[in-house]
């Protein structure tokens, strides 16, 4: 991969959160967290439940109440396995499909899909 | 054992068409030469949602999944044996953190390996290297893990067996030239469309063998009320001799902090390993990788199931002082020959997988990181494909001598293992992901500090029959608890990091540049600069075809 070492000799600024710099419209520009926090709160809260419960071990660590004769702690494992799945659903959507779909609609009809040989 | 012809022929059928596959892949959606790194070891970085999720699945769900997790379940239970069920969906909120800014990164940088970044992010090709080496170390017991699975299956159906050592490991060397030189020829190709044929296989047989075996056992209560009397027999047992029982139907007050520590020490570990990191760079955008996430537990469900075959094994009255021969015991006991055939395949393919992406990130390491940068800085990149190529073969011999050569009963251990060394490079790798606030020297000495407390303690674990690196916890300092060892040295690493850092910050002189912007870590693929790649952007949709 040659041309990819460019960016080694590339001098940098930062470029200014939030500020659209020019050839961004259109594109799946993932938001940040100054755009959305309360997105971003309430994701890190569903991707954090997880660890709580399955880290605080002692909370599910009981043979009973079994489920179909298999002991608590092995069905409850498997139960936060979906709601994990659950979770990340939701902060996929929050962070990533919800901003995408509103940006489509903001930029829908002005600049359309940008055109492969428009790169710099 | 004795030889089973029936299964044994189904075996080599199901292993000779993947062996077609692997020699035909190279083919497989080719835009360029196979000649470059970004062709060979990224499959021309094209995939897009459904492929990656079969790569990264392949990739993730090993011969740990299908011998080393069953074996420690029917061995040690819960503790041992099913924190690896918490491991793997921690597992993915972890990914969803870091993983779109590690792909994002490396695209417009044109980094191969997490080595790559962590130079390109702190200006320091002393760090890059020891983060390169520290792959290349972990990944050689977790590529010794995969001939381990392929051993189990063949010693099962009874090849292997003979008297002299040469005779027993022909089997396995065979397949693993098998492997070597379709990796060889296809590259990440090879592996990527050989997982399909692989979750094929193992889905299948983990769903028969998850109804068809509690029927003939009488049920999931059965299997686990046969369970708490083999570990009301152990604790007896043991009582008798005044020790404690190593099988465990549940964590205990002394083991909850192994528990949790294994599982979260396990999670954070392994998107450090370059493999894991060459599955996601593979994938053609950004969030392909954090919508996979939501999907992907769906490998950990399977995991949980296949987890329970080693308690199916306990119910099945399957003995064996090998615990890594109890789930391919229990499918020679309770299935019919030609479908044992079936579940053996299964398991030996689909240690192949991601042994074939192991060894391409390893070669990769190698290449990128140490050959170029220290040995011969104006290489080619046809030049760098074929060192690559080279270095996956001499990674793989190494891992098969590794095997041969070393007491490998406690299969799970060789991943445990690999883990304490890869997590020691989570504070370069993870956290620079976000921030680089911490000194590149506070990481090196930082990682040092890590390994060799590491590698101490795990030098330092014994059982009666082997003395060393027998196990991978042991007791935390300060705390007082047993827990995983690679935690406890990520704890030590993060603080003399921290330390040296606060310390350096007097001389600000010394930070090295980065090379990367804020904007970098989130950019998509519209934004990359990598002209070839535009070609191939397409919908998402588009990849299914």
């Amino acid at each position: 991969m040659s041309t990819g070492r460019e960016g080694f000799a590339e001098p940098h600024q930062s470029r200014r959160e939030g500020v659209p710099q020019a050839g961004d419209v259109g594109k799946d520009q993932p938001s940040r967290f100054s755009d959305a926090p309360v997105a971003y709160i309430i994701s890190a809260g569903l991707l954090g439940s997880a660890f709580v419960a399955l880290l605080w071990v002692p909370s599910y660590a009981h043979l009973t109440p079994a489920l179909v004769g298999i002991p608590f702690f092995y069905w409850y494992s498997l139960l936060w396995l979906v709601i994990n799945s659950g979770c990340q659903l939701v902060a996929y959507q929050l962070l990533v499909a919800g901003p995408r779909r509103r940006r489509m609609r903001a930029t829908s009809g002005t600049s359309g899909t940008r055109q492969p040989g428009s790169q710099p | 054992m004795t030889l089973d012809g029936v299964a044994l022929a189904v075996f080599i059928t199901l292993f000779a068409l993947v062996t077609v596959i692997g020699f035909t892949a190279g083919r497989w959606r080719r835009t360029a030469p196979l000649n470059t790194l970004d062709q060979w070891a990224l499959g021309g970085r094209s995939f897009g949602g459904f492929v990656t999720w079969f790569l990264l699945g392949g990739d993730l769900y090993t011969a740990y999944t299908f011998i080393a997790v069953p074996g420690a379940m029917y061995a040690l239970g819960a503790v041992s044996g099913w924190f690896a069920v918490a491991y793997t969906i921690l597992v993915w909120p972890i990914v969803f953190v870091l993983m779109p800014r590690l792909w994002s990164v490396s695209h417009k940088h044109g980094f191969v390996t997490p080595a790559d970044f962590v130079r390109g992010r702190f200006g320091s090709r002393g760090l890059g290297l020891a983060i390169a080496f520290t792959g290349l170390l972990a990944l050689m017991p977790y590529i010794a893990l995969q001939l381990v699975g392929i051993q189990s299956v063949l010693q099962v159906m009874g090849l292997g067996n003979g008297a002299s050592g040469f005779e027993q490991d022909l089997p396995l060397i065979i397949a693993f030239v098998i492997l070597a030189a379709f990796t060889y020829t296809s590259g990440l190709r090879a592996p990527a469309l050989i997982a399909f044929v692989k979750d094929f296989l193992v889905y299948l047989v983990v769903i028969v063998a998850v109804i068809y075996i509690p029927i003939r056992l009488g049920g999931y209560g059965q299997i686990f009320s046969a369970v708490e009397a083999h570990a009301n027999a152990a604790a007896a047992t043991a009582l008798a001799k005044h020790t404690t029982s190593t099988f465990a139907l549940l964590p205990s007050a002394k083991s909850y902090w192994a528990y949790a520590t294994l599982a979260l020490g396990s999670a954070m570990a392994l998107f450090m390993y370059p493999h894991s990191v060459t599955g996601v760079l593979a994938s053609r955008q950004r969030e392909t990788i954090r919508r996979n996430t939501v999907a992907l537990p769906l490998y950990s469900l399977m995991l949980a199931f296949i987890a329970l075959l080693g308690f199916m094994a306990i119910a099945a009255g399957i003995h064996t002082t090998n615990s890594r021969l109890a789930a391919p015991l229990l499918f020679r006991a309770m299935f019919p020959s030609w479908f044992a055939g079936v579940a053996y395949a299964a398991v030996a393919i689909g240690a192949l997988v991601p042994a074939a992406i192991m060894s391409i990130a390893a070669a990769n390491l190698f290449t990128r990181n140490i050959y170029r940068e220290f040995i011969r800085p104006s290489a080619k990149p046809s030049e760098e494909a074929q060192v690559s190529k080279i270095a996956s073969l001499v990674v793989k011999f190494g891992a098969l001598a590794f095997v041969l050569g070393i007491n490998t009963q406690n299969a799970i251990n060789l991943q445990l293992l690999g883990g304490i060394w890869i997590l020691q490079t989570f504070p370069s790798i993870g956290i620079g992901l976000f921030t680089r606030s911490l000194h590149r020297w506070g990481l090196i000495l930082g990682w040092l500090a890590g390994m060799v407390y590491g590698t101490y303690e795990a030098y330092g674990v014994s059982t009666a029959t082997v003395p060393h690196f027998a196990g991978s916890i042991a007791t935390i300092p300060v705390i007082g608890q047993t827990g995983y060892i690679a935690l406890t040295a990520l704890a030590l690493n993060l603080i003399v990091t921290i330390v040296v850092t606060i310390i350096l910050r007097l001389s600000p002189g010394t930070v090295g540049t980065d090379v990367t912007a804020p904007g970098d870590y989130v950019v998509d693929l519209p934004d990359t600069t990598l002209a070839p790649l535009l070609e191939l952007a397409g919908t998402e949709e588009g990849a299914r075809g």
